[in-house]
Formats: structure tokens, sequence, C-alpha cells
């Protein structure tokens, strides 16, 4: 099948191929600018398991200690992607809006707007919420959270404890995706409704019973002996 | 202009428009007929479709055109004697045509000329209750006998040959038939099933014609 021919389907379905994209398109700045503003920040920090103290001077495990401190750190930051987004954590972060601000806020709320990734043993926690002052304290909640609950969530109430170092304080926050994030959606979206469209259009193609070139009448056995180019009102 | 003078100058645009594309593509249709049939030229040629709106009487008559601006003496024959249009295609008045022909036992064939030199044409005149029968009577092929000897090519435009069985019948008193297919409206299956009818009757298919086509005027340039 040479290119042309792809072409020309895609030209018999030019108002899907078009269409749907630029409804797209146009639905995802709609979204945006209707739809209710939600504002993102983000808090970085190292997380790591202290060394465990220790005053039996009999005891000499300085290296190991360190070792083990950093090779429980590693355990830690993994699993922190998976805390961030427990309800429990959510329910402790807004125990304590309400306990600093006198300002309840829905822990399943908080929960949806909360992710975290790693970069070695960095996490980056990001928080969306409906207002910047809820995504400010969101965040200040999160490195509280850590600092005063630590290992406890992981069921570690002995001696290890939790070192927050924080890297980035929130920043003051602003709308979520920004412009770029807007493009970036505008693009997607719309370079995935265009593939779809193309994808449609060569369905009907395929499922279409209609003769449309020479091709398609020749493969059914009969020689083409003309092909009358279209003209408006040229019926019987 | 008024809408049907128009509509008529749009379907007859190899009178109206000789250096379209669309006129062009009559002239290539005309030489692959001739063409077609080297050993034994075609002196009568049916043209049919598989359903009403293909483009078969705008193609036939088109091609009627042609072929007398190519100094061929033609006849071209309304055989839709159910829904002709023929007539108001050109203008002329069907009050007289074929059906008057077949009926009366009269020796002047009443076919009008046209504003193209050596262009006839015999209109249906008044519709008759069963057109099947007259198209495939003896007196019908008397009639085509007398006008072979009148024209260097007779074309005949028919109704639908999946509607009706007109075509069909008329089909096996002619040399040729043309199959008009319109482009993104004809179905794979109809196609099929004219081609079956059509070779059920022995009917010699010199080919199709594919109307409305996109991407078929790629010389226009040339011409205009």
């Amino acid at each position: 099948m040479e290119l042309r021919h792809y072409f020309a389907i895609l030209r018999r379905s030019w108002p899907l191929v078009v269409g749907l994209p630029l409804l797209v398109a146009l639905a995802t700045v709609a979204a945006t600018f209707l739809l209710p503003a939600r504002y993102a920040t983000q808090v970085t920090m190292f997380v790591t398991q202290k060394p465990i103290a220790t005053n039996q001077s009999s005891v000499v495990l300085p290296d190991y200690n360190n070792f083990n401190s950093w090779a429980a750190s590693e355990y830690i930051v993994d699993d922190m992607l998976q805390l961030v987004q427990t309800q429990a954590f959510a329910t402790d972060i807004a125990g304590w809006i309400k306990q600093q601000q006198n300002l309840e806020l829905d822990p399943e709320s908080i929960r949806q707007g909360l992710a975290a990734e790693r970069t070695h043993r960095a996490v980056t926690v990001e928080i969306e919420a409906d207002a910047k002052e809820h995504a400010q304290w969101i965040a200040q909640g999160v490195v509280a959270m850590l600092q005063e609950k630590g290992l406890a969530y992981w069921n570690r109430n002995d001696s290890a404890q939790l070192s927050v170092a924080v890297l980035d304080q929130p920043q003051e926050p602003g709308r979520a995706g920004g412009i770029v994030g807007l493009a970036l959606d505008l693009i997607l979206r719309t370079l995935l409704a265009f593939l779809l469209a193309v994808g449609l259009a060569f369905l009907r193609h395929y499922l279409d019973q209609t003769l449309h070139q020479r091709g398609d009448v020749e493969a059914l056995g009969l020689e083409v002996v003309g092909a009358i180019p279209a003209a408006k009102g040229a019926k019987s | 202009m008024t809408n049907k003078a128009a509509t008529t100058t749009l379907q007859l645009i190899a009178l109206r428009d000789p250096r379209s594309a669309a006129s062009e593509a009559y002239r290539t249709l005309r030489t692959n007929i001739q063409f077609s049939s080297l050993d034994k030229p075609l002196r009568t040629l049916l043209a049919t479709s598989t359903a009403p709106d293909e483009g078969k009487s705008t193609t036939i008559a088109n091609l009627a055109v042609t072929m007398a601006q190519a100094e061929q003496r033609v006849i071209l024959v309304d055989c839709d004697l159910r829904r002709p249009s023929l007539h108001t295609m050109f203008g002329l008045d069907n009050t007289e045509g074929l059906t008057s022909l077949m009926l009366q036992e009269s020796s002047r064939i009443p076919a009008q000329p046209t504003e193209v030199p050596g262009l006839l044409v015999l209109t249906s005149g008044p519709l008759p209750p069963r057109p099947a029968d007259i198209l495939g009577s003896k007196r019908m092929e008397a009639v085509i006998a007398r006008l072979r000897e009148e024209a260097d090519i007779v074309l005949f435009d028919t109704p639908p040959v999946n509607a009706v069985t007109d075509a069909a019948v008329l089909a096996t008193k002619v040399d040729g038939v043309l199959l008009v297919f319109r482009s993104g409206s004809t179905k794979r299956d109809r196609a099929r099933e004219a081609r079956r009818l059509l070779d059920k009757v022995n009917a010699n298919v010199v080919g199709v014609v594919l109307t409305d086509v996109k991407g078929e005027d790629r010389y226009s340039y040339y011409g205009s």
C-alpha cells in the first residue's frame, strides 16, 4: 500500500482527524480555566535513620552503627513513597493542622494531593490543595509528622529515630501545572486525540464497504475505463 | 441562470467547460472505450449502475458529447423508462421519444438534435406501465438496428441493474455495457451483484467508470 493511499484514507476522514484533536484541545483549555484552581508546592528533604546512640563503652561498633544507619535509611526512603500516600499519614497531618491552625481539612483530600519521589536519598514530597494556605500547611505538616512520629509509622518504637533534614523549604504555592504544565498537558492530550482519530479513520476505512479508488474496483475483477473527478451537482 | 439550468450546465461539463479536468476525463474514457475492442468496434453501448444517483446519466451524456465532438454521429437514447433525465439535461421536449417509436409504426426516428453537432438525443417519451417488456421486445431489437444505421455509435441510458431488470434485458442486445460506480457511495457487494447479474445474461462488460473521484484532477492545470 502506498503512502498516498494512507493519506487518502486520512483525507476521507478529515473531519475526524482534525476535529477530534481540536475538540480535545479546546476541552483541555476550557477545563483549565473553568475548573477550580489547584495550588501546588513541594518540600525536599533527606530522611535518614539516626545512628543508635550507645553508652556501652565496652561495645565498640561505630563503623557498624553508621553502616546500619545508612542501610536502614535506604529502606526508609523507599518506603516513604508509599507512606505519604497512606490514610494514616494524611489523618495525622489533618490533626496537626487542626491543632496548629484550628482548621479542619479532609484527610482523604490531603491524601489525594500528596505524592513523593526520590532521587538517591533525597525525597521530594509534592503537595496539591484547593487553596494556597492549605498547600503550605500540609507541606509543613508533612515535615512535622515525620519529625514527630518518625519510625512509629514503621511500628519501631525502640531507640531508633528518624532524622529529617529539610533541603528546600516549601515555596509559596503556585497554580498546579502552570503555563508549562498546561502546554505539556495540551500537547499530550491533543497528540493522543490525534492518534486516536487516525486509528478511528483506519478502522472506518477497514469497515467501509464502499468503493473509493480504482484499486477498490480492480480488486473486484473489473477494469476501470474511466475515473471522473468530483464535480458538484453531477447526479443521476 | 436558474438552478435547473445551472445543474444542467454542471452535468454537461464536457460541453460547457471542455478544458476542465472532468472533460479531459471523459475524453480519456472515450479513447479507452474506442480502444477496448479494436477487432470489433462497439456500435451500441449501454450505461447502468447499481443504484440511483451514481452518475450514470451524467456520464453517458458527457461521453456522448465528447464522441460527437470527435466528429462521430452519436445517438443517445434514454432507456430509463422509470426516471428519465436526459431530456432535462439537454433541455428537450419529452412528449415524443423511444416509447412513441416502439408503439407506433412510424418510420421517423423522433431523435432531437442538440447544440452539439452530430449528437441526437432520443428521449424516453411517455412512460409505459411495463418498461422491461418493452425493452426486451423484438420491436426493441428492430429499433436498435435502425439506430445503428443512423449513427456511428448509439448510447443507452438505463435504470440501475440491481434495482430493476431493464438494464439486464437490454444488455443482451448491445455490444457493450459500461458500469458506473460512484466513489464513496457504491457498495462492494452491490458492485459484485451488478457484475453477477450482467454475467448471467452474458453481457459484454466493457469496464467501470468511477465517478466523483477525489484527487483525480491532477491534470487540470494543463487545460485551465
